[in-house]
């Protein structure tokens, strides 16, 4: 037992002794002088207990036991303080002998009293050879409780009967029977063999019926007698609402909350669970608002190690993160769930209430009073939070022939298996105990995928329908002079044809929104509108353009797009660094590459990119026969003797993968008149060049496109790149692209 | 020697370790297979019953079917050894073997028979098992609402709506999927004779045309409730309050008409016959009736639960109201209903249906829950639990829609079966 659980355990278990003690007056007899002295020992051995000092608790309570031999609480409390100080196995099992010694005499004194009887049966829950006879000793401290008609006592022990069946039921769920040659699952094998967990799984095994069904019935039914006499017991509820939550039955599990939350409104672990149950119906805002009381009514240090983002970062990530102060954490934590929210436009953070789902789903299943385990913390509820629910869970008898050696022997093997992922994860444990650690060699499997993919969210971005923005970011050099940093144009084609397939309405509200934040995570730029859309299918696409002028410096962007009725959505999001144009020598803006561009008016001398019509590319996307259209501006050009800038342009293609193989050919077919005419051909790579004289304003701002026919192009990824030389100055600039050819 | 002899001749010697081994596997084989083989009798059983309008359940108890099976058993596995030679061990005669195997069959098969009727016992403590023929085909995923009006049954999820013609053959022609991609889908209504949907869901309330065509936004905001009535008016709830539109409007800027319950509103339904709308709320169960091109409050009942569902037939009409039962009402001042009963044998009553002899109770994992509503003297007929995980049920003249979240499947039985 671990020294953080055991104070934990005693306080339980003083706090429980402290309820009896006042209500066993059956042997109390007042006016007593011995018995009042043995009670003000027991009440000051119990402030020891609690204060942690259980040898001179221990100690009072010897002397209350002397002073007032026929004073049975004193006896049961010290039975009691033995019994909660012991563990289950046979290493304390001197100690138990003593407590149930204690309790015994107790129950000499004071005949059928259904707490003695009830510690009793916790002791023999305790002893490996005796946990059978626990369930009858529970019997009869039930028996005893209702014919005293005490509520608080027929809840204790109704729970306790119903832990016993809930832990058996856990052992039969999800059982299968292996078919074939096979007697048992063999860890060793699904290490070996990466199919050979899903072939078990979906081809050599069935499942067997309505096993634990008995089990998980009668638990049911001793939680909610428990409930009956007690509304407000916590480990009962809590119970109940893990045996709903694993039979799926988040309607009665969200009602079972609310009604224990009534009688019991500050329980943080009822706030988690009825959390759980709302994010399982799909209602994710009340579920964050259960989630954030419950976090708010834990002690802080267990919110610290529950909520640590250490359970779902790689090893080395987590151990700097363990090692940080409360502020560097609270840093990390910050900026990690804005980084993984899927989606700003809506008001909650999916993946954060995913995170807490699991966390919270983890606690309520796995966790074990018996053994002082926090379900979070164990192996099963680490891989839980990493990976979510599991796509199969199954099952195993142990192993007749005991193959897996004497680790395995008489051990349930239980398998979680991830599809699409393939991952898998082997548990054993001891029957009806819910309680389990890797098989074989798994804690290195699970540390290896755990370096792979430290944590997945696969789930949530299903739910989300989440696609993808494509985005293109263009810096020009702000029309301001003196103005630092870049004029950031934003274009987004939002997928509005794959989000809207098969949505089966007239119109759809589709909002979009762009989110820049800095390194500090500050918002300098956060924009959203709406607009209706017509659901047409295809590769149809909502072309968005945003443009801000930003200080220079490292950002990030995130273009977004929801869609409300179908809840399809989709992002785009990158690093945005922004630099200055030098005012005093050759630079120019970024390649922006598009699917048309034209003058706006033929007749006048473009100054910048708002003389034109450019329709944007942002997937970089073109088909064959596609014309690529290229715009660009060449600012701070140096001035001949003329007052003109004279310039060379070389455009280079450039394939860097091929899908299919064919001659590159292209041909300037429109843009700066220079240019238009010019072909080039190659294999895998093509090259343009021409001088041009450009008649410089004060601006000092050149802007330039092309038009370039990419002919029969073969499909594949292309790099397009630009340099532009000053042939006054004798400086370069040069920018590049990718581009994507597809057959069409 | 030839072969055949030469395997005669292992068969004859083969040593009582394996023979033992093969016993052993035939006992656990046969007793993996008590519960299969017993399992076709309490259907058998369960037939009769229901056929029989429910009489009282007469079942073979397992822990005597078992133990029987059990020392039958022993009898041939006993038999087996007897025929093998070269007996070695404590107790090798045959006798002592005998008596070993019977006895063990015995115990064993009484053990697995006593967990078998404990089981029956449990899941069956309300209602005798019945099991009712039914028609039924696959739905998609998490299926979540059922609706049913004289032509259609819409079952929803999230995904959209599969529609299935509620024609006998219904349900072996595959469904027409509509409102497609619409998510969350809260409450389905199908307007009787035209067999137009509306549908609501977070983002609004949506118009489909009958038979084919896209939804029309009718009413933006999460719409939690929705029914239709035969001459194109559409009831819907939004929030708290329970408005009124004519289905051919589908301008979304209306100031649509109506009443604030002052309680989020989570049922609507029409009575036809009555010209009543019956509206449920998370405490309250509110008899409204539309007038002109509003709607009034006639009156209303405190349910002390959330309102989940609510049927209508006659003048009567049945709450579900979640772990707190069913209730059920006689509505004929639906100013001031009389109760008429109030059950709550259930561990959860997802949804019910209402025949005028029959009160269909949607148990979820527990099944359906059949009772008496003619007022005769058993009052719960039985428990149908091969219809899966029920959330929903509907009663339409004689076939009773059941919706299965396990399967997930759609179940067609006859009300009267």
């Amino acid at each position: 037992m671990t020294a953080a659980v055991l104070p934990l355990l005693l306080l339980a278990g003083v706090t429980t002794a402290a309820r009896p003690a006042a209500g066993q007056g059956t042997a109390r007899r007042p006016g007593d002088a011995r018995t009042s002295s043995a009670d003000s020992l027991v009440e000051l051995a119990l402030t020891r207990a609690r204060a942690g000092d259980t040898t001179l608790a221990l100690w009072t309570l010897e002397r209350a036991t002397k002073i007032a031999p026929d004073y049975a609480p004193a006896f049961y409390q010290r039975g009691l303080l033995l019994s909660r100080t012991t563990s289950l196995g046979l290493s304390d099992s001197w100690r138990r002998h003593q407590a149930a010694k204690e309790i015994d005499h107790a129950l000499d004194l004071d005949p059928n009293n259904p707490f003695y009887l009830l510690e009793l049966g916790r002791i023999r829950l305790k002893t490996p050879l005796l946990r059978l006879e626990a369930e009858r000793m529970f019997h009869k401290a039930l028996a005893a409780a209702e014919s005293r008609h005490d509520p608080r006592a027929l809840a204790d022990i109704r729970f306790e009967i119903a832990e016993i069946y809930g832990r058996r039921y856990e052992s039969m769920a999800n059982r299968r029977l292996l078919s074939g040659t096979q007697e048992a699952f063999d860890p060793t094998a699904a290490l070996a063999d990466p199919h050979y967990t899903k072939q078990v799984l979906l081809e050599l095994s069935q499942p067997l019926p309505d096993a634990g069904e008995l089990d998980y019935r009668q638990a049911e039914d001793y939680y909610r007698a428990a409930l009956l006499a007690d509304p407000a017991h916590e480990p009962a509820a809590l119970g109940l609402l893990n045996l709903l939550s694993e039979a799926r039955r988040y309607e009665e599990m969200e009602r079972t909350a609310r009604a224990f939350l009534a009688a019991q409104p500050g329980s943080a672990r009822g706030h988690l669970a009825l959390g759980l149950a709302l994010h399982r119906l799909d209602r994710d805002a009340p579920a964050q608002a259960d989630f954030d009381t419950a976090l708010a009514l834990l002690p802080a240090d267990e919110v610290r190690d529950m909520t640590a983002l250490s359970s779902i970062l790689d090893e080395e990530r987590a151990a700097t993160y363990d090692r940080s102060g409360d502020a560097a954490r609270s840093q990390v934590d910050s900026a990690y769930w804005d980084a993984v929210d899927p989606l700003r436009l809506t008001p909650g953070n999916e993946a954060h209430t995913e995170f807490l789902a699991r966390v919270a789903y983890a606690d309520l299943r796995f966790s074990s009073a018996e053994f002082g385990h926090q379900g979070w913390r164990t192996d099963r509820g680490q891989i839980y939070i990493r990976y979510g629910e599991p796509t199969k869970v199954a099952t195993f008898a142990p192993d007749p022939d005991n193959a897996g050696g004497g680790e395995s022997f008489g051990r349930v093997t239980t398998v979680w298996w991830y599809d699409p992922s393939n991952l898998y994860f082997v548990f054993a444990g001891p029957p009806a105990m819910n309680v389990a650690t890797f098989a074989g060699d798994f804690r290195r499997y699970a540390a290896n995928a755990r370096y792979h993919a430290p944590v997945l969210f696969d789930d949530v971005a299903k739910r989300l329908r989440l696609d993808t923005v494509a985005v293109q970011i263009a810096r020009f050099r702000p029309e301001t002079p003196g103005t630092a940093g870049a004029e950031v144009v934003v274009y987004a084609d939002v997928p509005t044809g794959r989000m809207l397939r098969d949505v089966d309405i007239n119109q759809a509200p589709l909002e979009t929104g762009i989110f820049i934040s800095d390194t500090s995570r500050h918002l300098v730029l956060a924009a959203r509108d709406s607009a209706v859309v017509r659901p047409r299918g295809g590769d149809r696409v909502a072309t968005r353009t945003w443009a801000r002028t930003l200080a220079p410096g490292e950002y990030v962007y995130r273009v977004e797009a929801h869609e409300s009725v179908s809840g399809s959505s989709a992002r785009g999001l990158g690093p945005l660094p922004v630099t200055s144009f030098p005012s005093d020598s050759l630079s120019m803006s970024d390649l922006l590459v598009a699917r048309h561009i034209a003058p706006r008016s033929a007749g006048l001398t473009p100054r910048n990119r708002r003389d034109y019509f450019i329709a944007p590319n942002p997937a970089f996307r073109f088909a064959g026969g596609d014309t690529l259209f290229l715009y660009w501006e060449e600012y701070g050009l140096a001035r001949d003797a003329a007052g003109n800038g004279k310039v060379r342009v070389q455009l280079t293609l450039r394939l860097n993968e091929v899908t299919r193989a064919g001659d590159l050919l292209t041909r300037v077919i429109g843009g700066v008149a220079d240019a238009v005419g010019l072909s080039a051909k190659g294999d895998d790579r093509v090259a343009l060049r021409f001088d041009r004289t450009v008649a410089l304003t004060s601006e000092n701002r050149t802007p330039n496109y092309l038009a370039i026919d990419l002919g029969h192009a073969p499909p594949g990824t292309y790099t397009v790149e630009l340099m532009v030389t000053d042939l006054v100055a004798g400086r370069s600039a040069r920018r590049q692209r990718p581009i994507r050819l597809v057959s069409q | 020697m030839t072969d055949d002899a030469l395997h005669h001749t292992a068969r004859r010697v083969r040593p009582r370790g394996r023979r033992l081994g093969d016993a052993r596997a035939v006992l656990a084989a046969a007793l993996l297979l008590l519960p299969t083989a017993a399992a076709v009798l309490p259907a058998q059983l369960g037939a009769q019953s229901t056929q029989a309008a429910a009489p009282a359940h007469h079942r073979v108890p397992r822990r005597l079917l078992y133990a029987a099976i059990g020392a039958g058993l022993g009898v041939g596995l006993s038999s087996l050894y007897a025929e093998g030679g070269n007996q070695q061990g404590t107790c090798n005669s045959v006798a002592c073997v005998r008596i070993v195997s019977i006895g063990t069959g015995t115990f064993v098969g009484f053990l697995m028979g006593r967990e078998a009727d404990k089981l029956h016992s449990i899941r069956y403590r309300t209602g005798t098992p019945l099991s009712p023929k039914m028609v039924t085909t696959d739905v998609a995923p998490d299926p979540a609402v059922l609706a049913v009006a004289d032509s259609v049954v819409a079952v929803a999820g999230p995904g959209g709506v599969d529609v299935f013609t509620a024609a006998r053959a219904g349900l072996r022609t595959p469904p027409v999927h509509r409102a497609g991609g619409v998510h969350g889908i809260t409450a389905v209504a199908v307007q009787p004779r035209s067999g137009a949907l509306a549908v609501a869901s977070p983002a609004g309330l949506y118009l489909y045309p009958p038979r084919s065509g896209p939804g029309s936004l009718l009413r933006e905001g999460a719409a939690t409730a929705a029914a239709a009535s035969g001459d194109g008016r559409v009831f819907l709830a939004v929030g708290t309050r329970v408005e009124a539109a004519r289905a051919a409007t589908t301008d979304s800027a209306h100031g649509w008409p109506g009443l604030d319950l002052g309680r989020p509103v989570q049922e609507l339904v029409y009575d036809p016959a009555r010209n009543l709308l019956w509206a449920g709320t998370d405490s309250t169960l509110y008899a409204l009736r539309p007038v002109g091109d509003s709607i009034e409050r006639v009156g209303q009942l405190a349910m002390g639960a959330a309102v989940r569902h609510v049927a209508v037939e006659g003048t009567r009409v049945a709450v579900a109201l979640g772990e707190s039962g069913v209730r059920l009402f006689d509505a004929h001042d639906p100013a001031a209903p009389v109760e008429q009963l109030h059950w709550s044998g259930a561990r959860f009553a997802y949804d019910v249906a209402l025949s005028p002899r029959r009160l269909f109770v949607a148990a979820g994992s527990e099944g359906l829950y059949v009772l008496d509503a003619a007022g005769g003297s058993r009052l719960v007929l039985g428990l149908a639990r091969e219809l899966g995980f029920v959330i929903g049920v509907e009663t339409h003249g004689a076939d009773t829609w059941v919706l299965d979240r396990a399967g997930p499947s759609l179940h067609r039985i006859a009300t009267q079966f």
